[in-house]
């Protein structure tokens, strides 16, 4: 039969050909749209594994880290702060607000692990690559696990780290795990720092950004961190009799060396705050966000709209709600708070503005005691830190006086703008939050007299309350936008602080005296462009006094001999007595420097300081603050997790 | 009536017919009868048997057109009709009259000799141990749809099928298995005899001859680990030996918004922005002194003039559906062909611009070079274009404020038509249509299948078949939004975006069949498989902004910059090993075994390969002798019982074993120097991954009663699932938070009857017959992850169906004789009209909740709501759902009316209870912001427990317990009534038969409680944009519930007006 067999032929030939696709090969998975552990193998797999923790970063210092501020000295919770509110009483491992870094640090861990391993057997890398690649691994490795350590772990002689050490790559699931010895996670902090600083090079390598945007990881940047790894450790039950010391070495060498790293002071404290120096000497290391980012897919937020994560958001959370809280009608009689809020305000919102969070309100009993009158005088600083004046942008009539009569109708700026930050010409003063002894002078009569509305020292509440504006974003286009600028991890002013706070728990008093001498002298110094952005009446240079103010002023703002007296007398770190120690004298000199940052939390932490200070300073939380709130709660998530071997242990208190 | 006897069995009726073939012209003397015999619908019968009952072999076969003519000998008094598939029915003769007419043939819904798609071949219905339903064509066409799922609600019992967002089905067989996904639960579908891996809707529901569903492990575990969610066995036209048959098969639709919310019109919305501020200081005090929203000059100017706009009704019009087919099939004893074609489109109600149309050719043949080697092919293709560029509006349309202005004096749209308010910048959802350049959304999808296939019969009972299946998909999508002059206001702001996809599937399979009867009792059919499928698929896309002008649309995304893209590549692999063996003795014991193995990619590696058994067992009691007796009215009485092991895989998909890296990029040094690559190690590299399984067992009783009038089955199940793939929680100090793990346990159990009726049977020219199915499904989680009870964020309790809602329980509303003082007022300075302000209701300290709130159950009756006061309110999958098919026909009359039912769940209604928030859904209770739907709220003048009274300053607390409703539902689903034009009339015009029909589709609502609560379709609100703003339980009042967002769906359900013919030539 001729056809059967050339049909059988064609048949047989059909199903030869189909058969191509071998069947073992056909379980065989072969991803191809999507990176997996094999990258790491390759140069630019371990590259990316850096450049990964890095952008991780971003995610995890955006956002709304109140919990480093609120609950402190330096903050009370404004009038629209989030749930998850720290005067202490919802401290718990099951708010997520509380327990941060749980999940994302780990990743970067395991990943930072991964990269050590596989960067160290690779032959791909060149010798030098492979230092640097190191390098920044160790750093950010060390820099994850420090921070993490002073969020959970023990600062008594009693308690346990709270976290695990882990330093090799994991890739098989498990559940067990268990938190290691204090003392160990600090040796590894302390050699990752050591073998950073010494892997890095001085400045920015190219692998890591140009040098003049970006701020990565540098030897500098590794030594200042491991002094004060070394700094932090000195006060822990971990502590080794050399950790001051050697904190007070390494900063001192860094500041002989500075020109060596490319580090140095600005000349004026103004310039230190501002965005065009973002990228300059003086900040060490930061994290970027990407200046005016116009890429969505880089920063996850659409400028102009809202929603994702990667920008930073510390500009909108010490900012009173502007909008709806200006209302101006006098009430006779009432001179102190409240002020009637009512009527139609006088502000809306625009770019200078931006968007009132409303979420932290400087501590007014803290805030107005280490930026007294005196010291606003003397010291730039609260003037650098905070708005304290509104230019009325609406036109409306400005409400009623004492006596019921009609205001004047407020005069608007002409530079009203809600798509570029533009700086108010002229208008009339909407709102305005005048020094102390200012605030003492304003009569009705005054009030009724002046435009706008007067809020005293004595009525700043949670809702009403100087802005915090040194985050302010000048590329912004858009009033509701986030800013693009870097968040600021290490200053190098912060170099002379640790270098002044070791020596004293060292027992150097004038050491540490003249490190905070020369903060206080540069922070004196002013020049007459600065006055632009202080309300009228109060202390500016003019071109013709500048020279003899600024040196009659740093003089001026030295440490007092009370304060250097104080320098000699140890930390105390019990009792409700202010100014008791030379460690006030240092951590009011952190608010000056650094008021607003997200930071102050591991200030107080680290110094032993926070239960003292939050009694003596913060009424919401005084009542509430216990020795164990020095370190956080251990997340339920992860007690509930492992499942075999011993059960997690939760930290003391919780 | 005995008569009827003769025919029963296959065989004799076979013989019969042979013996027709040459019987017609024996008899010289009598009369000659006449008539027609037709189907239900009035279609022709070609080749029944009309056989003189007292002389069988007097008989003859109706021709093509269904006619015959049959000369009798004098006195005779009765003919016998017949037919394979239909119930035989005896016609008496008048004597003196000759023409009998048309004379219809009721189905035979479970003729035991009929043979049914089981997977990987056929079997005799009586050897069947499996469950197996199957619909015809004819049925499904009682609803004119594109989408065969649609067709088949109601018809199968322990078939669900309900909507997603978007309008796509989803399906479930026999309930929900698998905890926290169960949208894996769907079915299998298969194309001729070829898994099909593409959306349903591209096969023409017109090239469909029927729809078998196997339900239940021991039919389905030979589809292994893709049987446990049911398998839909789908047979397309093929050819048939014959005349060439031409068939032309057409409708024209109108479709209208299927009922719509009811808005608050002008004068009410006004009325809304007072009760807020009245809400705001009866429940706070004096502090409301504003509307949050106050009426715009705008609006109060529209209030005074009377305008009250209703977007919906200025936006829907009535969109239109034609669906044209076209089908030739013919073939002689060695070569049978069929082709069809079918043209398909639909509008969209807000534009008919925006349409979906649809092309599909289906062609086969079939070739026999001889009695050893026959092959065939199947090719299907279709192609699909949607225009989808400025439709969703309804959404906006609703919410807009009706106090507004929709056109401007010169009568166009005024686009902007809420300016002033906060949602100024809202463009009219009129006014894209004024422009669909600039909003422009194409999408392009073909589909192609192809089978090819050969047999070889070498020896008698033993036959090989190879087939060969490449199916292939590309899609391609297009959108560009322009400069509207409105919102998009610069060439930088336009977007355009390309995306394109393809993926093919290639499937090849061995199959052995023997089958063989020995010493006439043992009938035997083994069956052997190899199967290997490689799925391929992958997809890109990429977005630019700043396109240079209209005319560019998405040509050349280079032309702007380029802000998005991306990609996506999957492969997977499935290597299987099919056996079964059917054997039945004497008629009456059956028994099949199967037993599958299957090799899967996804899975990790060594855990790859499982196997899945199944046995089954019948019995046929009728065949017993001791049964004999009740012949004539027990029929056919069969009891089935098995058990099998199945599989889902769409519970894992492919590479998730392997450990992903995510993307993580940064820019070292600022935007300028672009994207580093940067990874982060998150998931961990899974290696015990395997799939979950199911095991079910399975009893039916099948029976026919009373002459086959009364046809039907009992079936009961039990299902228990195990090893379900779960996220396992790992301590995050690992690096990653969590890992797919076979964690988790649950069952369902059942109880499923399907009856069929002859209720009438051509008394004086009327017939009358019934399907009815119901089927009760009890689903219930057996274990969570690590031995938990309880997983409230997710709703799963252990010992509860997989979701639940868990949420304090609304009683009624605070009235002002509840609150410890209501007696002042205060003026309002803004409106200088007086409210009333109260005290707090009494017996409640926590939280402290004021005369027109929501007033919650106090379960532990300690004053205070909150967690402890949580309680089960319901779950979402229903405890029975039935479906109800009624067809009469009267001469050349037809009527169908289709019934589905899903009954006793509760949905959410969501739009009642969510948060205030921009611009979508609703801020019932809350600021008054946007328009929202008319619902009867309390107020101090008219006090009810039906919904809180509206607050400008807060949100009533415990809203959310507002959404939950008995979601049961009765729904006329398709009324269809047909005429058959008389044939004397055709012949002329050479038109074989012609049926005119009217459908109307989703004519009316039985039962639906929930429409008391201005929800208009149950199951699936007919509008877009409502939604999406389910609102969790925890975000009442900051009590921790559980709920899972299913409850009525955004979706533009229509109600259909269908005119149709059905043509054969």
């Amino acid at each position: 039969m001729k056809i059967l067999n050339k049909t059988s032929i064609a048949i047989v030939t059909a199903v030869v050909l189909t058969s191509t696709f071998s069947c073992k090969k056909l379980l065989v998975e072969k991803p191809e749209a999507q990176l997996y552990p094999d990258y790491f193998s390759t140069a630019g797999g371990i590259q990316a594994g850096v450049t990964g923790v890095y952008n991780d970063l971003r995610g995890f210092y955006s956002g709304e880290p109140i919990d480093l501020m609120e609950g402190t000295d330096e903050a009370l919770f404004g009038s629209q702060q989030s749930t998850g509110a720290l005067p202490y009483d919802t401290y718990n491992g099951l708010n997520s607000s509380n327990t941060p870094g749980f999940g994302g640090l780990w990743s970067d861990i395991n990943t930072l692990n991964g990269v050590i391993q596989y960067a160290t057997a690779s032959t791909a890398l060149d010798a030098t690559t492979k230092a640097q690649l190191i390098g920044q691994a160790k750093f950010l490795r060390g820099f994850i696990y420090f921070r993490l350590v002073q969020t959970y772990g023990g600062v008594t002689a009693t308690q346990p780290s709270g976290i695990p050490l882990h330093t090799t790559f994991i890739t098989v699931a498990s559940t067990a795990d268990a938190p290691a010895k204090l003392t160990d996670i600090y040796a590894l902090i302390i050699q990752d720092f050591t073998d950073a600083a010494a892997g890095l090079s001085n400045t920015i390598n190219p692998a890591f950004g140009n040098g003049t945007t970006g701020k990565t990881a540098t030897s500098a940047v590794a030594q200042a961190y491991l002094a004060k790894a070394l700094l932090t450790r000195g006060y822990t039950e971990a502590a080794q009799s050399t950790d001051f010391t050697q904190a007070a070495t390494i900063t001192q060498n860094l500041i002989t060396n500075k020109a060596t790293y490319g580090l140095d002071l600005w000349q004026d404290y103004n310039d230190a705050m501002k965005e065009a120096n973002d990228y300059g000497k003086e900040n060490m290391f930061g994290i970027d966000y990407g200046i005016g980012t116009a890429d969505a897919a880089y920063s996850g937020y659409t400028l102009q709209g809202s929603g994702g994560y990667g920008l930073n958001e510390l500009m909108v959370l010490w900012r009173w709600n502007y909008i709806s809280n200006a209302g101006i009608d006098n009430v006779a009689g009432v001179d102190q708070v409240p002020q009637k809020i009512g009527g139609p305000s006088p502000m809306q919102r625009d770019v200078y503005n931006a968007r009132p969070y409303g979420r932290l309100e400087p501590n007014p009993a803290y805030i107005q005691k280490v930026f007294n009158d005196a010291n606003q005088i003397r010291d730039t600083r609260f003037d650098a830190t905070f708005q304290t004046f509104w230019i009325n942008n609406v036109s409306v009539r400005a409400g009623k006086t004492s006596t019921g009569g009609s205001k004047p109708q407020l005069k608007p700026t002409s530079n009203f703008s809600q798509t570029s930050y533009n700086i108010p010409v002229d208008g009339d003063t909407a709102v305005l939050m005048p020094n102390a002894a200012q605030s003492a002078a304003t009569t009705m009569a005054r009030r009724d007299a002046f435009p706008g509305l007067i809020v005293t020292q004595a009525q700043w509440s949670n809702a009403i309350f100087p802005t915090v504006k040194k985050f302010d974003e000048l590329q912004r286009t858009y009033m509701n936008d986030f800013s693009g600028r870097p968040i600021i991890l290490l200053r190098f002013s912060e170099v002379y602080l640790i270098n002044a706070e070791a020596n004293y728990m060292a027992g150097n008093a004038a050491a540490a005296v003249a490190s905070l001498n020369v903060l206080r002298a540069r922070a004196a110094y002013r020049v007459p462009a600065d006055g632009a952005q202080i309300p009228a009446g109060q202390f500016r240079v003019t071109a013709a006094n500048q020279a003899a103010m600024n040196a009659a002023n740093a003089a001026a703002n030295q440490l007092s001999p009370a304060e250097v007296a104080l320098m000699s007398i140890p930390n105390i770190t019990t009792g409700t007595t202010p100014d008791a120690c030379g460690m006030d004298v240092i951590l009011d000199e952190y608010t000056r420097e650094y008021m607003g940052e997200s930071r102050r939390w591991f200030d107080l932490v680290r110094t032993q300081q926070l239960v003292r200070r939050v009694k003596i300073y913060n009424p919401n939380a005084r009542n509430n603050v216990q020795p164990y709130h020095m370190r956080r709660a251990i997340p339920q998530s992860l007690i509930d997790a492992v499942l075999s071997g011993p059960k997690y242990p939760q930290n003391n208190g919780y | 009536m005995e008569k009827l006897r003769l025919i029963k069995g296959w065989k004799t009726l076979l013989l019969l017919f042979c013996m027709s073939l040459f019987s017609a012209s024996i008899f010289a003397q009598g009369t000659t009868l006449r008539g027609k015999v037709v189907d239900q619908k009035g279609e022709p019968l070609i080749g029944a048997k009309v056989a003189v009952t007292a002389s069988p072999a007097t008989a003859t076969a109706t021709s093509v057109t269904g006619d015959f003519s049959l000369r009798v000998p004098a006195g005779t008094n009765k003919i016998t009709i017949s037919f394979v598939g239909y119930v035989s029915l005896d016609v008496n003769i008048t004597p003196g009259k000759s023409d009998l007419g048309q004379i219809p043939l009721a189905q035979d819904q479970t003729n035991l000799n009929e043979v049914v798609v089981v997977g990987y071949g056929t079997l005799k219905r009586a050897d069947v141990t499996g469950t197996v339903a199957t619909v015809d064509a004819k049925s499904l066409q009682e609803v004119p749809s594109a989408n065969v799922f649609q067709q088949l609600q109601g018809k199968v019992a322990g078939l669900d099928v309900t909507y997603n967002t978007g309008g796509s089905p989803s399906i479930t067989i026999r309930g929900n298995r698998t905890i926290s996904n169960p949208g894996a639960d769907g079915p299998l579908v298969v194309v001729d005899g070829s898994p099909y891996g593409q959306d349903i809707t591209t096969i023409n529901p017109n090239d469909i001859k029927t729809v078998d569903v196997l339900k239940g492990a021991s039919a389905t575990a030979i589809y292994g680990s893709r049987g446990s969610g049911g398998v839909i066995l789908v047979t397309t036209n093929r050819g048939r030996v014959g005349q060439t048959v031409t068939g032309y098969d057409a409708y024209y639709g109108i479709n209208t918004l299927e009922g719509e919310l009811h808005m608050l019109n002008g004068t009410q919305y006004n009325q809304l922005k007072y009760d807020g501020i009245e809400g705001g200081y009866l429940q706070a005090g004096a502090q409301s002194p504003q509307a949050a929203y106050p009426l715009t000059t705008t609006e109060q100017q529209a209030l005074a003039a009377g305008i009250s706009t209703d977007y919906v009704k200025l936006l829907d019009h009535n969109a239109y559906t034609l669906d044209q087919n076209l089908r030739i099939s013919s073939g002689t004893e060695k070569t049978q062909f069929n082709v069809g074609m079918g043209y398909r489109i639909n509008t969209d109600l807000e534009s008919s611009a925006l349409n979906t149309k649809r092309v599909r050719l289906n062609a086969s043949i079939d070739h026999k070079i001889n009695d050893i080697i026959k092959f065939g092919i199947n090719i299907d293709e279709s192609l699909t274009m949607t225009n989808g560029g400025y439709g969703g509006q309804f959404g906006t349309a609703q919410w807009l404020s009706p106090l507004s202005y929709p056109y401007n004096a010169d009568g166009s749209v005024n686009p902007l038509p809420v300016v002033g308010t906060l949602d100024g910048s809202t463009r009219s959802p009129l006014f894209a249509r004024t422009m669909p350049d600039v909003f422009y959304n194409y999408n392009r999808n073909t589909v192609s299948n192809n089978i090819l296939y050969a047999q070889v019969d070498p020896v008698k009972h033993l036959s090989y078949r190879y087939t060969v299946n490449y199916q292939m998909a590309q899609g391609n999508g297009n959108s560009y939004n322009g400069i509207n002059g409105v919102d998009l206001l610069t060439i930088a702001k336009t977007t355009a975006q390309t995306n394109n996809s393809a993926s093919y599937r290639l499937y090849q399979q061995h199959s052995l069949t023997y089958d063989n009867t020995f010493a006439q009792k043992h009938h035997v059919n083994f069956v052997a498989v190899f199967e290997t499928t490689k799925n391929h698929s992958e997809s890109s896309f990429i977005q630019a902004s700043g396109i240079p002008e209209d005319a560019n649309k998405n040509a050349n995304l280079g032309l702007g910059t380029f802000t998005n893209d991306g990609g996506s590549f999957i492969e997977t692999g499935l290597i299987s090993y099919v056996g079964r063996l059917n054997y039945a003795f004497a008629n009456k014991y059956d028994l099949t075994g199967t037993m599958r193995w299957d090799g899967n990619s996804p899975l990790a590696t060594g855990h790859q390969w499982t196997s899945y058994p199944s046995i089954g067992l019948g019995w046929v009691i009728s065949n017993e002798a001791f049964m004999q007796k009740y012949n004539g009215v027990i029929d056919n009485l069969k009891l089935r019982a098995g058990f099998g092991q199945t599989s889902s895989t769409a519970t894992a998909g492919a590479y998730g074993t392997l450990g992903q890296l995510s993307s993580s990029k940064f820019q070292y040094g600022g935007g300028s120097a672009g994207d580093a690559a940067g990874v982060r190690v998150t998931s961990l590299v899974n290696t015990n991954l395997t799939w979950q399984r199911t095991a079910e067992y399975n009893i039916a009783l099948d029976f026919a009663l009373f002459k086959s009038r009364l046809t039907g089955s009992i079936e009961v199940y039990q299902q228990k699932t195990t090893g379900i793939i779960l996220n396992n929680n790992l301590p995050a100090t690992l690096g990653a938070n969590s890992q797919p793990t076979n964690l988790g346990a649950s069952s369902d159990r059942g109880l499923e009857i399907s009856l069929s009726s002859i209720n009438v049977q051509n008394k004086g020219g009327f017939s009358w017959n019934t399907d009815f199915n119901i089927a009760f499904n009890r689903e219930r989680i057996d274990a969570l992850p690590n031995g938990g009870l309880i997983n409230i964020g997710n709703g799963q309790f252990v010992g509860q169906p997989l979701s639940v809602i868990y949420d304090i329980r609304k009683i009624g509303i605070w009235q002002l004789s509840d609150a410890t003082q209501t007696n002042s007022t205060v003026i309002n300075p803004q409106t200088n009209q007086p409210y009333l302000i109260s005290g707090a209701v009494r017996g409640q300290t926590s939280p402290l909740q004021y005369p027109g709130q929501v007033r919650a159950q106090d379960v532990n009756g300690d004053g205070k709501i909150d967690a402890n006061d949580n309680q089960f309110i319901g779950h979402f999958n229903p405890n029975y759902t039935f479906g109800l098919t009624n067809r009469f026909s009267y001469k050349n009359f037809d009527l169908s009316i289709v019934i589905q039912a899903r009954m006793a769940f509760t949905t959410t209604m969501p739009y009642v209870a969510s948060a205030n928030s921009a611009t979508n859904g609703w801020q019932y209770l809350n600021l008054g912001r946007h328009n929202q739907p008319y619902i009867p709220y309390w107020t101090p003048a008219t006090p009810n427990n039906q919904f809180p009274e509206p607050n400008d300053l807060t949100q009533s607390p415990f809203q959310s317990s507002l959404q939950y409703f008995d979601g049961s539902f009765i729904r006329a689903k398709s009324i269809n009534l047909g005429y058959t034009l008389p044939s004397n009339l055709l012949k002329r015009i050479g038109v074989a038969s012609l049926r005119v029909y009217a459908n109307v589709t989703n004519p009316f609502f039985i039962y639906a409680p929930i429409r008391n609560h201005g929800v208009y379709v149950p199951d699936a609100e007919s509008v877009s944009g409502v939604g999406g703003q389910i609102v969790g339980p925890s975000t009442s009042g900051n009590i921790a519930g559980a709920g899972t967002a299913y409850g009525l769906v955004a979706g533009e359900q229509t109600r259909d007006f269908v005119f149709g013919i059905n043509a054969r030539f």
